[in-house]
């Protein structure tokens, strides 16, 4: 559906995307991860139009974002398919969030007959529409991120675009936004979603990009991840209080590492190989404890997490 | 239908900032008033004096609306959700300009009105009095149109609002100038002429020049 081709960019000596090549398709939701300054707030705006002056090629369905020059026909064409929720943008402050999304409706194309109806339904799905009446300026970070949201689903656009979506986000807000996510992307949406914070798009993306200094390091989604990385099962174990917890007696297949851990007693993690089923794991490690008699509190399997991955690529250890 | 929407926006947005207000009440206002505090302008029409105060206030007034207004929302990233649509960046800046004039036109109408019924009831004679007012509109409104546009290319240019402002201030004022001055100080001039010729191309040139300085500009 989308299409980036060896796509570059400089700003200066400073260089924002280098030889960035990408396909995106229908229906998934593609996590765009990286530090700040990666490169993907440059990415977004070449694919939104906002920069144009770049080397390489993007394509939406086989129309290049840049086509003719960026004209007229071409942006209409690429803005009606968009929606696009930029990070930090403002709003004139005599606008009222109504009229905000009138406004933005009828330069997307909506027509007048329609309008009404278009910005009631956005209204409803973000959870503003209490706040129809208000000025913009008078709203908290939140209620105005989810206009933000807003006036990005307002006609529908096959393709949407978040640029740090859940930034300034309460907890409630954050879920409801990634239920529209989700709800979009059922409806065989496109939704490119940008964040700096991995741990945020766990569960929600279905595939993941990382950026760093300009590159792509890594895609995948997030299982392929995981197991590239060997971020595999972690089983945790605390000992009690007191009693020295003789962790040595713990390594061996299928544990690959036994790492120590600070906290309030004697604990110690168990990664365990990525190929082991983790019924099979859990069962060799209880086993061990009983056998060595080990004196514990708790043993618990850690949710893997792809933060770890994120970790180790942007500080620099990847290829 | 773009630019339409766009100009409509606009004007309402000056509606609700009460700038429409601030010049529809104060520049008529203002302007009577530094005539009859005036020392030295015994002896002038207030019709022909008003032409020149709204032309040099109301000009550098627009200048510095427009300059901030521009600048400061090119720095809070407001052009984003207009340019992601299919908008251009030319018709963001025309019909900010198109809103501005056409308040400014409003405000000079309505102040003229007021310098000739003030000159009505002080006894100056009204004969010959509506080309005349004519005529002072069309200098006041190229003047403006000239300063307004300075305005513009200023608020592209520039990134900091108060030096937008100052610089506004400035140079809307002393470009005002250009158009009104000899159309007072020059003898046998056609003023209707003159003000029709530079009044339009000079700010369209200068638009001209905001609109490519613009398209080059990172968002």
């Amino acid at each position: 559906m989308i299409t980036f081709t060896a796509v570059s960019k400089s700003y200066g000596t400073v260089r924002a995307l280098s030889d960035l090549s990408l396909e995106l398709r229908r229906g998934e939701i593609f996590g765009y991860i990286g530090p700040n300054g990666a490169g993907k707030t440059t990415t977004i705006k070449i694919l939104t139009g906002l920069v144009r002056d770049f080397r390489g090629e993007v394509l939406i369905d086989g129309v290049d974002v840049c086509g003719d020059r960026g004209s007229h026909r071409v942006r209409g064409e690429i803005s009606r398919r968009i929606g696009y929720l930029p990070q930090d943008v403002g709003f004139q402050e005599w606008r009222t969030v109504e009229h905000a999304l009138q406004t933005f409706g009828l330069l997307s194309g909506i027509e007048p007959s329609q309008l009404a109806l278009r910005v009631d339904a956005a209204l409803e799905r973000t959870g503003i529409a209490e706040h129809r009446r208000r000025r913009i300026v008078h709203l908290s970070g939140g209620t105005v991120q989810r206009l933000r949201l807003a006036q990005a689903i307002l006609h529908d656009p096959e393709i949407l675009v978040l640029d740090e979506p859940l930034s300034g986000l309460d907890p409630a807000s954050r879920v409801d936004v990634k239920e529209i996510v989700r709800e979009l992307a059922g409806r065989d949406r496109l939704v490119f979603v940008s964040s700096h914070i991995l741990s945020e798009l766990e569960g929600l993306a279905t595939r993941i990009g990382i950026l760093h200094e300009g590159r792509i390091r890594e895609l995948g989604t997030p299982a392929e991840l995981r197991h590239r990385y060997q971020v595999g099962t972690v089983v945790e174990v605390t000992g009690r209080s007191g009693a020295p917890l003789e962790a040595a007696v713990l390594s061996g297949r299928p544990v690959t590492e036994v790492e120590g851990v600070c906290g309030d007693g004697p604990t110690v993690r168990l990664h365990i190989d990525p190929g082991t089923d983790l019924d099979e794991a859990m069962a060799v490690v209880l086993r061990r404890i009983v056998e060595n008699n080990i004196p514990v509190r708790s043993v618990r399997h850690l949710q893997p997490s792809l933060e770890d991955v994120y970790m180790t690529l942007t500080r620099g250890g990847a290829a | 239908m773009i630019l339409r929407t766009l100009y409509a926006d606009e004007l309402r947005g000056f509606a609700r900032s009460r700038v429409m207000i601030a010049l529809w009440v104060g520049l008529p206002l203002l302007s009577v008033l530094l005539k009859l505090l005036g020392p030295d302008t015994e002896g002038i029409p207030l019709l022909t004096f008003v032409a020149v105060m709204i032309g040099s206030i109301g000009g550098t007034l627009s200048a510095v609306l427009l300059s901030t207004t521009i600048t400061g929302e090119r720095n809070r990233h407001v052009y984003d959700l207009f340019l992601v649509r299919p908008v251009g960046r030319g018709q963001l800046l025309v019909s900010k300009y198109l809103a501005a004039i056409s308040s400014l036109i409003v405000a000079a109408v309505l102040s003229l009105a007021l310098a000739l019924a003030v000159d009505a009831v002080s006894g100056v004679p009204l004969a010959g009095a509506v080309p005349r007012l004519a005529e002072s509109l069309l200098v006041s409104v190229s003047g403006m149109a000239i300063a307004s546009a300075v305005g513009v290319l200023f608020g592209v240019l520039i990134n900091s609002i108060a030096v937008s402002a100052i610089l506004s201030v400035y140079l809307g004022n002393q470009l005002s100038a250009v158009i009104i001055l000899p159309t007072v100080l020059v003898e046998g001039l056609n003023v209707t002429l003159f003000a029709s010729l530079v009044g339009t191309t000079v700010p369209v040139v200068l638009l001209l020049i905001a609109v490519i300085v613009f398209r080059r500009k990172s968002l």
